[in-house]
């Protein structure tokens, strides 16, 4: 099976749930080092079996949310990842963690190892709405 | 003072040139670094910091606050010929740092708080026959 890196680009602590299961937190991206951004890995799996495993054949939902953030206002914002192929078990993944801007798209991207964006975005029906505040910049 | 537009190459290839508003960015060659593949840094995506500037016009390699800013990208294997408007982003200082997420097909522009503020799809040209094949191949399961 292949992994899923999950990076943290915010210079705030980053908390993760994927499939109703809490990874923990991903440290923030540090001004002094260039914002480098910090992460998390987990596997990839061709089905979620409730394990916090990415699934490649299911819809996944990924909640993230940012403790530091007064009274959760900007958070957690809950993502559906759905994949269409051109995508092995074996392979490794990236996903980065965005958040959400009151215009903006989708927040959360995922890329392979061969530098292409994929489209992971669910039907409507699989996918949930964001909660909590609309963000800002 | 103004801040930096924080260029993450979010590939293994190092970044050979980053040339920003008509100017290559910086003198040493690559660019940016690739990502590492193996260790405790594993796909990590390297940065170069970036200046803004208020205004475009001769301000040399910086991001605008005033026009779109022309980029121009270039791995062994691929190049990417785009442009990116800061200036559109509402309730932005110049002093802000930004972050830039640059992968193959896709800009990704964020506050350093990780908002999103604007994601921009664009267009790789293969520099490789090897290239060349996998964007096909990449198109045909992605469309």
């Amino acid at each position: 099976m292949g992994n899923c890196y999950i990076f943290n680009p915010a210079n705030d602590v980053l908390e993760v749930t994927l499939n109703n299961v809490s990874l923990g937190p991903i440290a923030a991206a540090d001004p002094g080092s260039g914002y480098a951004p910090q992460s998390m890995v987990v596997t990839t799996a061709r089905h979620d079996d409730g394990d916090g495993y990415l699934a490649i054949a299911d819809p996944n939902l990924i909640s993230i949310s940012y403790p530091d953030d007064p009274n959760g206002m900007y958070g957690p914002y809950v993502v559906g990842i759905c994949f269409h192929g051109g995508v092995s078990v074996a392979d490794d993944l990236i996903l980065y963690a965005g958040r959400s801007s009151a215009t903006g798209p989708a927040t959360v991207v995922v890329m392979n190892t061969r530098g292409f964006i994929l489209d992971t975005q669910c039907s409507p029906g699989a996918t949930l709405p964001k909660s909590g505040g609309d963000g800002a910049a | 003072m103004a801040g930096n537009v924080y260029c993450f190459n979010c590939y293994n290839e190092p970044l050979n040139q980053l040339n920003v508003n008509g100017v290559p960015f910086g003198t040493v060659t690559p660019a940016i670094g690739g990502w590492a593949a193996t260790g405790g840094t594993v796909y990590t995506p390297l940065a170069v910091p970036v200046p803004r500037s208020k205004h475009g016009d001769g301000s040399g390699a910086t991001f605008p606050n005033d026009m779109p800013t022309p980029l121009r990208i270039n791995w062994d294997s691929w190049t990417v010929q785009t442009q990116i408007d800061i200036s559109k982003i509402p309730n932005l200082s110049l002093n802000d740092d930004l972050i830039l997420y640059i992968a193959i097909n896709q800009l990704t522009l964020m506050s350093t708080r990780g908002f999103v503020l604007l994601t921009q799809p664009v267009s790789p040209a293969g520099q490789t026959p090897k290239a060349v094949a996998l964007l096909k191949e990449f198109k045909g399961d992605h469309g």
